[in-house]
């Protein structure tokens, strides 16, 4: 396989993991200090995504105008709460008929996290938006090493196990979440958050389904 | 959540292909799994532990399956459910994964506090929020302030003693301030003031012949539901059912009589039976005792020679009969309370054909009103009367529980804390308005809406810091925008709870706490069926987010930081009273001290140093695998001779009341009288001391306000909390007239065709206190004149489902922004039945 194509999925490993690094509890000064939208706006760049990356330049801007008091208080009111959560990052609440946490799409999500070895160790339910692209940014990184070692094998299983997860998980459900971000973001890190979450799912999404439907693993 | 590890944020580049990239040094979420990580499909196993949804208290048992609960039933073990749970129990799923709950700790960051006026809370560390909050609390201390600190208790397990009384009083305030008064004080008030027994009754339903349910529906709430659901079929199969009620419960749509009388007429009701029972010669005789030349000499209006009466195991009967019967005759009764007389002659004649065995199902209804005391009295005194008070087939009182009590902490108190904790209350409680006549006892007991009073208007003090668990006073309290007023005022609150609510909106600290049933660690004593119960609450599951046992954790950790702050009195009273019973060690964290107070309060009935009856269970290992340990069956006629009355008998006149009450006007240099008036009765001298009929206080003038609102619980009410469940909205119409998806207010179709209203319109309700908007239903199962519509729904902040726009908007009506302030003053209780709220209904 080529270095290019090795490089282009480590390169899509980092912008799935520069993604979900922006669904934390935001810490301004780190965000800035490590170039996060910028890096971020770089990734999506070089993956020819101009949209994705218009987005990160915008939230990098928001990043240097709000304080961190701001960003906290919108990240709260967004996907935290206490009272109503209008961007609900797990994705049971859009999976599941009754809304709840911990449904029968989480246990399926943790199974899949155990059928590759790892499993999350961070407070909440596995389907959270930042640990399910922290997931697709381990396959990814995976396949980039398949690829580089040619491993066809274990790269098939790999673009199996991608495939699989994306779709009936990850991207079933991000879409409404970046819409329900977009419609509720008052700050331009947020905004531009919800705007680069789906134009990067969407650009995955056909990514994905200009190769061949994979069954389930 | 928050980033663990900077690298997370750096490019695979910058670290360098092979170690970041392929062996994922770089992740945060993910993490190597140690086990073969297939989720969902593990054989699951139950857990012992206690639903809370409603004062039933069941044991339980919850399915857990991959850490993931996914089903409920009652404990195996339990006498009192039999392995059974009402609706309650399953709705309770979708409350524990509610993704409405709070996660972490927050914080206020918006100081202005009202409705509609957003917090803007922030995530906080815990550590953060203990070091808050401990320095709001040695603030007051070092400026002598320390009783302007208040505890505000909700839904509590037994545990509480440590963070509502130990905690409370070793740091020097005397506002321990509980809930009780929201839920049944003034029934307590009618079974202490005849029996003796402040406390809530058993009911004998697999013995009776005759069930007199009054003011609640013992199938939807009020103490023994699953129970009550799988008899209810066999009693009407073998006695005689009657539901006195203004609306046509589940128990009255199966009962051979409903009694819809008009809300607040019980005790004239009630009496007419008594007079009935007496003129006919059908009282128990040998319980009540009888002429001595057996020779009824009860007749109507005429008075009778207390002499001429021998009376057995009772007080008072022909006091009674002169001060108040004589002259309630069943027609007078039908005249008040707007129903057939010939239906109270026929109630009096069957219960005394089957007396002993009367259950009388006394509930809040015919108590919990402004006048209430005497018609809780009154119907109560009908128990006696049948001899089914404390007797198979009737009401009884509890097997003990011999758990052990709160230790001694007295050493631990300094000056100020004995000093501060002997200051008045803010609920006022025993002023000459607010006797709270709790066990006989002159503020005795908590006036829970009377906070409000007290708070608005500084009397006896301010209050400058609450802390909140469990409890959402400022939507749950009648004349709800008293609270809002008063919280508003308040400068430092902590809101210790499982989801956000509108207490939370007026919190400067939000802490996220372990729901019961599933993650909250404690005990429950209960009694139900015959039988007295513990039952244990465990961590079935593990919290999904942290989240702490406030009743233990929070004092743990508040005493730590105060320890910090110079004050170590807490934390070294905490370790040394609850060390763990078997091994003598101290708590060295909070989960560990959780652990240690519970095996030390239900030590007995495990430790096998002492029989105590009932259950024998070998050891700790085996109470938690079980989950809880039965008494053995009550013995009836226990208390017979030795009823904890002044006069050891069962008291028709109450000396017991007369006691309490002069002892309330002496302390206050007045008389009877004017403590009466004080509290808004009219009785007047001797009147005072037996049951009898008051016409209700009406909020309202019946010209401008037409109609007697009328409040009850719906069957899915996990008190106030299920209301963000989607379920509780589509299973709505198991309630009687009500339908799903929507808020019901019912009335009955003769007055909305004289309104112009039709099934489905939006209808807008006022009283005096305020407005609510709720959808009609027009029903037969209401009385004409009356509306009645369930508690809960009417929210404006709790969540996606709860709340139509959060902070401002609410789904449907808060039955509390209608009913008006009020209290049955003598108890303390909060006023919320008889309909003495007024209202007018209008389309909106």
């Amino acid at each position: 396989m080529s270095n290019d194509l090795t490089q282009t999925a480590l390169k899509r490993s980092d912008a799935y993991r520069l993604l979900a690094a922006c669904f934390y509890e935001p810490e301004r000064e780190m965000f800035i200090e490590e170039n996060l939208c910028a890096n971020l706006a770089g990734l999506m760049e070089a993956l020819a995504l101009p949209a994705s990356a218009a987005s990160c330049r915008w939230m990098g801007e928001g990043l240097q105008k709000n304080s961190q008091e701001e960003l906290l208080q919108e990240y709260s009111a967004l996907f935290l709460g206490p009272f109503v959560i209008p961007a609900q990052p797990f994705g049971s609440v859009y999976l599941e008929k009754d809304k709840v946490l911990m449904g029968d799409s989480t246990m399926e999500v943790k199974k899949i996290y155990g059928q590759n070895g790892v499993q999350h160790d961070v407070p909440g339910p596995p389907d959270h938006i930042a640990i399910e692209l922290e997931f697709m940014s381990l396959l990814e990184s995976r396949i980039a090493q398949a690829l580089s070692e040619t491993k066809q094998e274990e790269l098939a299983g790999l673009f199996a196990t991608r495939a699989y997860f994306f779709n009936k998980f990850l991207a079933s459900w991000a879409p409404q979440l970046g819409k329900a971000i977009i419609g509720h973001a008052a700050l331009p890190f947020y905004f531009g958050l919800g705007e680069c979450l789906n134009d990067f799912i969407d650009s995955e999404k056909q990514r994905l389904a200009a190769t061949e439907p994979l069954p389930a693993p | 959540m928050k980033i663990k590890r900077r690298d997370f944020l750096k490019l695979s580049a910058a670290t360098g292909v092979a170690a970041a990239a392929f062996k994922g040094s770089t992740l945060n979420a993910l993490a190597d799994a140690y086990r073969p990580g297939i989720g969902g499909e593990a054989p699951g196993n139950w857990v012992a532990s206690t639903c809370q949804g409603c004062t039933t208290w069941c044991p339980v048992e919850v399915f857990v399956q991959d850490g993931r609960a996914v089903k409920v039933r009652g404990n195996r073990y339990s006498k009192q459910n039999e392995g059974t749970v009402c609706p309650r129990g399953h709705l309770s799923l979708q409350q524990v994964y509610d993704p409405d709950r709070i996660k972490v700790p927050m914080k206020r960051t918006n100081p202005v506090k009202g409705r509609g006026v957003d917090p803007k809370f922030v995530p906080i560390s815990w550590d953060e929020a203990y070091n808050t909050i401990a320095d709001k609390m040695m603030e007051l201390r070092k400026s002598d302030e320390s009783e302007k600190y208040a505890l505000m208790r909700g839904r509590y397990t037994y545990l509480r003693d440590v963070l509502y009384e130990v905690m409370t009083k070793v740091y020097g305030s005397p506002n321990s301030i509980s809930h009780s008064a929201m839920c049944a004080e003034a029934e307590n008030f009618g079974a202490y003031y005849t029996q003796g027994l402040w406390g809530y009754r058993d009911y004998d339903l697999d013995h009776t012949k005759y069930l007199l349910i009054w003011g609640c529906d013992p199938v939807a709430s009020n103490r023994m539901i699953p129970a009550t659901i799988k008899r209810l079929g066999d009693v009407m199969d073998k006695a005689t059912v009657v539901a006195v009620d203004p609306r046509f419960t589940t128990s009255a749509a199966k009962a051979n009589e409903w009694v819809p009388l008009d809300p607040g007429t019980d005790a004239a009701v009630a009496g007419a039976i008594a007079h009935v029972m007496l003129t006919e010669g059908l009282w128990y005789k040998p319980f009540v005792g009888d002429f001595k030349d057996g020779k009824n000499l009860f007749k109507a209006g005429a008075t009778v020679d207390e002499a001429s009466f021998a009376e057995k195991e009772t007080h008072g009967i022909v006091k009674w009969w002169n001060l108040y019967l004589k002259d309630m005759t069943p027609k007078k009764a039908a005249e008040l309370a707007k129903i057939d007389a010939d239906q109270i002659v026929r109630i009096a004649r069957g219960m005394g054909k089957a007396a002993p065995n009367v259950c009388v199902w006394m509930g809040p209804g015919a108590a919990m009103q402004p006048r209430g005391g005497y018609n809780a009295m009154a119907v109560n005194a009908l128990a006696g009367l049948t001899g089914g008070v404390d007797n198979e087939g009737g009401t009884l009182s509890s097997a003990k529980i011999p758990v052990n009590k709160v230790p001694k902490y007295d050493k631990f108190m300094d000056e100020v804390a004995k000093k501060k904790t002997k200051m008045k209350k803010i609920d006022q409680r025993g002023y000459l308005n607010v006797p709270a006549l709790s066990k006989g006892k002159s503020g005795g007991g908590v006036s829970t809406n009377n906070c409000a009073t007290g708070m608005l208007a500084k009397d006896p003090y301010e209050l400058k810091m609450i802390v909140g668990y469990m409890n959402n006073y400022v939507f749950a309290n009648q004349g709800a925008e008293r609270w809002e007023k008063a919280l508003e005022e308040v400068p430092f609150i902590v809101h210790l709870t499982t989801h956000a609510s509108e207490f939370s909106m007026y919190s400067d600290i939000v802490l996220p706490c372990r729901i019961n049933q599933y993650e909250r660690i404690g005990f429950i004593k209960q009694k139900a069926n015959r039988y007295a119960d513990c039952a244990l609450l465990q961590n079935a599951v593990d919290p999904i987010f942290p989240a702490i046992n406030e009743e233990t954790e929070f004092p743990w950790h508040i005493g730590m930081k105060l320890k910090e702050r110079g004050f170590p009195n807490l934390i070294d009273c905490l370790q040394d009273i609850f060390k763990d019973p078997e091994t003598g060690n101290k708590a060295t964290n909070s989960m560990e001290f959780t652990e240690f107070a519970l095996k030390y309060y239900t030590a007995p009935l495990w430790d096998g140093k002492k029989d105590v009856g009932g259950d024998k269970i070998a050891g700790w290992k085996e109470m938690k695998r079980r989950g809880m340990w039965n008494s053995d069956p009550y013995k009836p006629r226990s208390e017979w001779g030795k009823f904890h009355t002044v006069t050891k008998k069962f008291e028709f006149y109450s000396e017991t009341l007369k006691k309490a009450l002069k002892g309330h006007a002496e302390k206050h240099k007045v008389d009877v009288d004017k403590v009466m008036e004080a509290c808004n009765y009219t009785a007047r001298g001797e009147m005072a001391f037996v049951p009898h009929y008051e016409a209700p206080r009406l909020h309202g003038d019946p010209k401008q306000y037409p109609f007697a609102f009328i409040d009850y619980k719906s069957r899915l009410n996990r008190e106030g909390r299920s209301q963000n469940n989607p379920w509780y909205y589509e299973f709505k119409h198991v309630d009687p007239g009500d339908v799903g998806l929507q808020d019901t207010v019912r009335l009955n179709p003769a007055d909305g065709k004289q309104l112009g209203i039709k099934d489905g319109d939006t209808v807008k309700l006022t009283s005096v206190s305020g407005s609510i908007q709720c959808v009609a239903r027009l029903w037969e199962g209401v009385k004409p004149g009356t509306v009645s519509k369930s508690y809960g729904q009417g929210h404006w902040a709790y969540g996606r489902t709860a709340a139509k726009v959060f902070g401002k908007e609410a789904r449907g009506g808060n039955n509390n922004n209608l009913i008006p302030f009020d209290l049955e003053r003598l108890s303390g209780a909060n006023a919320r039945n008889g309909g003495f709220a007024m209202i007018k209904i209008e389309k909106a």
